[in-house]
Formats: C-alpha cells, structure tokens, sequence
C-alpha cells in the first residue's frame, strides 16, 4: 500500500498524492524528513498551478517505474518507443502552457519553489523558445525590465548587432 | 498576459542562458543589467555548457563568402531536400579556408593564397556573434619551412585559454599561438616525427578532452596510431587504435569526433585491406572512455557503404594526382531528430605553389563538395543539398562543423 500525502494548496484545496510521486521535489521531501508534514501540507501554490505540477510528476514518476521494471532484452526498442511517447506527451504539455502564459509563469515558479530541477529546466527551456525570436521591446514587457539606456548608448549597442534584428 | 510578474534573477539567467546567441545579441540592447550579463564570462560559459547539449552547427566555407547552416533544423523525413543556409556577411573578402574549431570559435586563414597582400595571415572568429580578432604573425618560423606538417585549435582548461599548435613540415618545430596572450612562442622541443618517425594522416586535427587528435603512422613501431597534442602540458601523446595495422589501408583509416550530445568521443573508420577477414566494408569504430584501449567498440552500421565509398581525409600532399576526389566523415551529429554521420564528399585539384621565401607547396582546390547524412540508426543515406552553395575557387577544408557559443575572441 502506498503511502498517500495531503497537500493544502494556497486556495485551501486538498491533493493526495503517493509519497513516491511528491517526493520528486525536494522541498516537499525535506518537509517530511523534518516531521513537518504529518497531516496537510500548506504550500504556497494555487489549486490550478499545483494540478500542472503534479500531472508533471506523475508523468516522471511512471517513467522511473518502468525503466526499474524492464529487462534488458528488447530494451531499445521499448525505450525508443517511451522517448516517443514521453515527447508527445510533453508536446502536448508545453501546448497548453504556452496557450496560457499565466499559468506557465505560476508554474515557473511554483517549480522554482518546490524545487523540482528537471521541471524548472523544461519551463525554462519553453519560455527561452518563446522569447528567442521577439523584439527587446516585448522582452521587456514580458520581464519588467526598465530600459536605463540613453537614447544614444540604446542606437550605438543596438547598430553594432544591427544583423540580429533581421529575420 | 498579467503584468508584474516578478522573476526571480536567477531564473531569468537561466532562461537566457538557453536563447540562441542571435537573440542574446539582439537583447543586449535590454537594459545595462542585461547588457553586463551577456557580456559576462561567466555566462557565457553557462550559455556553452547549454550549447552543447543541443544543437551543433555547420559552417562552411566558399571563396569569399561564408555560409551557415543549423543542422537540427533539419527535420530528417524532409531529407533528401534543399536548403537554405544564412550567407553570414564575413568582413574579409578572401579565401578563407578553416584550420580548426573549438567551443564556436573558428581558426581561420584570411590570405591563403600566396598571391594575397595578407598571406597567411590568420584570425579567430566566432560565427554566431561576428567577433573576428587577428592573429599576429608568427614571425618565428625559419624562413622556407612556412609548409605545415599539421595543425590544430583547441581549449585549454587550466588557463582558459584557446590554442592553434602548428608543426612544420622541414624542420618539424611547434608552435603554439596563445588567444589569452595574443602571442606565438616555439616549443623547446621539435615534434617527435622529427626523423620522420610518424606519417601524420589528417592535417587538421579534432580537439576533444583537452587535446588535439590526428591519424598517424608510426614508422617507428610500424602502426597506425592516433597522434595528441594535450594542450595543458603542450605535450604528444599516442593512443592506440582498435584494429590491428595489418588490417588497415592508409586511405581508410579516417578520424573524427562525436559531440557533448553523443558522447564526447573519438570515432575511427577504417577500410580493411582485401586479404583480410571482415571484408571490405569500412568499419565504424568508437573509444568510449578517452585512452583506454579495450574500450573501442565497433558500431555496427544496419546498412553499411558499399565498399566501392571511398573513406580518405586528410591533406594527402603526397599524393600525385592532380585532380582526385575523396570521402570522409565531418563528424557525428544529430540531423534533424537522429544520429547521423555527415559525410563529404570532395572533389580536388592539386597545385604547387611557391611562399614567398621560395618554399614549394602542394595547394589543394575543392572543385565540388558534396553533402551526405548517413543515418546511423537505420542505414539510410541521403543527401544533403544546399541551395546557393557553388563551391568555387575554395581551399583546404571548406566545411567546419561546431557549437554556437557567444565565447569571444576578446574576452573569455
């Protein structure tokens, strides 16, 4: 029998989860090594958010058992058909975040947070293939970023990298 | 999209660190935070560390223009099509054949005909940024030994340094050009071949593992050998190989290396003499763990070349052909989503020509390249055509393939 876990979401909403799934992150991990974790566990994410990270860990954590399941016959074959199948399932992920940038930036960093690397590093990677191809204007937008430049620095920085502003 | 939203610096450098340079130098204009961060050493190393495991790029080389292709983006089921490779606006107009690579910076020669005002002058220039830094001359070669035996670009660890080792063909001296000093300096000691005692195959060697590496025959021991240069201690060393040299044919024997993505290893071909017992099919072989002789293994090709493919690299200026043509794999890499061996095809012509202290030298012109991916998965080979590629009037090694990286030539 699995042991489950409570997680308390910011808006008071209750996850149970396999202790095996959670403790991918390891914040979460920590908190029941320290006997914090006894009934629900509060975290500081939303009810909307947590669902992503635990559909994330999910996915990860079925991954891990069947690897630890197979033999080594055939192992190829099968792994290639997994990396298949993982890919077009995190395809389909990252089409929903990028379809809803508010909840790719909770989840950035409700990753950052509860320390998940491997999800960190992937939502990273997503928002660098956005980002890669837009203007510094929008960047900036996207990021906050106050332009402390004067007018001139801006034309001269800019005119040095004059070829990677053309398509 | 919500506004305010607060990302903490350090994952913003993390995102960042994963943009492809074209945009890292667009973002420059950001703010001055951003500005320092892309500038920054340190980053720029993160960035290559990224890099590398991700895609790899081709570079090539025709005459005065430079072209550049992003090998990922090919996806393998539009194979066999046209491509478009970005024509990268290269400041010098000359003939600029490629002498090594490293971390996305090129060694390349500016005034490689005797005939040019800047004859062999060089420069190390990065591709994705348009960084070029000229390399003083070496002014302490003895006059007529201006012919290279070898030669090779690296990194080296220790001192965060790039070197280009250069040996001699007469008088078998090195000579090692430091980016960090901006200087050349002559080794005490001259190239173990001094007498003669290597044949050294490939006359551009691959770095990996803090060395250079080249294809050589030990006229000492009577085998074929790999020759490397560690860059840390500016030392030779051999390595063996996994066939024993009876087996192979001088033309056969072929070396290249894989990528971060991989495996970061060193790959060999070999075509087997006809007497002996594996056939004539060129054998792919691979040193999984660097220097270890019982760690060669062979990978077994589903479909491999007919053993008419000719299997050369290497600068060959003994041979007495004028025009020749020859095969050889660039590297391992990922085309499109799976592992292929890019394999080129040359077509040359060979002439003698005289530096300006009178020292003859075999010249080399590439008359037509052309680009093969060997799928090493499945066996297929198709070929790689590339639209506005007109291969004319180009020199030794027109093809380069590396990472992209924002490493500069000024700073690092």
């Amino acid at each position: 029998m699995a042991i489950m876990y409570a997680l308390k979401s910011s808006d008071n909403e209750i996850f149970e989860v396999e202790q095996k799934v959670i403790e991918q992150s390891e914040t979460i991990k920590k908190m029941i090594e320290d006997g914090a974790a006894t009934g629900e566990i509060p975290l500081q994410v939303s009810s909307k958010t947590l669902a992503k990270v635990l559909e994330w860990c999910k996915q990860r954590q079925h991954k891990t058992v069947e690897n630890e399941n197979d033999d080594n016959k055939g192992k190829r074959k099968k792994e290639r058909d997994e990396d298949d199948d993982i890919k077009e399932w995190e395809n389909k992920f990252s089409d929903e975040l990028k379809a809803d940038k508010d909840v790719l930036f909770d989840l950035l960093l409700a990753s950052n947070y509860l320390d998940l690397p491997a999800l960190l590093s992937f939502l990273c990677q997503l928002v660098a293939d956005m980002v890669a191809g837009k203007m510094p204007e929008e960047i900036r937008r996207m990021f906050n970023i106050e332009n402390d430049f004067t007018p001139e620095e801006e034309k001269a920085i800019t005119a040095e990298h004059g070829w990677a502003f053309q398509p | 999209m919500r506004n305010n939203i607060h990302i903490p610096w350090e994952i913003t450098v993390d995102i960042f660190s994963k943009l492809p340079v074209k945009s890292l130098c667009r973002f420059k204009c950001l703010s001055k935070l951003f500005l320092s961060l892309i500038n920054n050493p340190q980053f720029m190393k993160t960035h290559l560390s990224q890099s590398q495991t991700k895609s790899q790029k081709l570079l090539h080389i025709l005459g005065p223009k430079f072209y550049s292709l992003d090998l990922e983006s090919i996806p393998s089921s539009a194979l066999p099509h046209k491509f478009v490779a970005l024509n990268i606006d290269f400041p010098v107009r000359t003939c600029i054949p490629m002498y090594g690579s490293c971390n996305g910076l090129l060694f390349l020669s500016i005034g490689h005909s005797p005939d040019d005002e800047s004859y062999g002058m060089c420069c190390v220039y990065n591709p994705s940024t348009r960084e070029l830094k000229s390399v003083p001359e070496c002014n302490l070669v003895a006059a007529g030994d201006e012919c290279l035996l070898f030669q090779g670009f690296g990194y080296d660890d220790s001192t965060d340094d790039y070197k280009y080792v250069m040996i001699t063909y007469f008088r078998r001296e090195i000579f090692v050009y430091s980016l960090r000093t901006n200087n050349w300096k002559m080794l005490p000691d001259k190239f173990i071949g001094y007498k003669r005692p290597y044949f050294v195959l490939s006359k551009f060697g691959d770095f990996l593992n803090g060395s250079i590496h080249w294809a050589a025959f030990s006229l000492h021991i009577l085998e074929y050998v790999i020759v490397a240069f560690e860059l840390v201690d500016e030392r030779f060393k051999i390595l063996p190989i996994p066939v024993p040299t009876s087996h192979v044919t001088a033309k056969g024997y072929v070396l290249f290396t894989g990528n971060e993505v991989l495996g970061a290893c060193i790959f060999t071909v070999f075509r087997l003499n006809d007497t002996d017992n594996f056939g004539r099919q060129p054998q792919l072989w691979v040193m999984k763990e660097y220097g270890v002789k019982e760690s060669w293994s062979r990978i077994f090709l589903p479909n491999p070349p007919p053993p008419s493919t000719k299997l050369y690299r290497s600068s060959q200026p003994y041979l007495s052909t004028r025009s020749f043509e020859y095969e050889y794999p660039l590297c391992l890499c990922r085309i499109g989503d799976s592992d292929s061996i890019l394999m080129v095809s040359h077509l040359k012509e060979s002439m003698d020509r005289y530096t300006k202290h009178g020292a003859k030298c075999r010249h080399v012109k590439v008359v037509s390249v052309e680009l093969l991916a060997c799928n090493i998965t499945d066996g297929t080979c198709q070929k790689l055509e590339i639209v506005a590629y007109k291969p004319t009037n180009i020199w030794w090694k027109p093809l380069e393939v590396c990472v992209e990286s924002l490493v500069s030539p000024f700073k690092f």
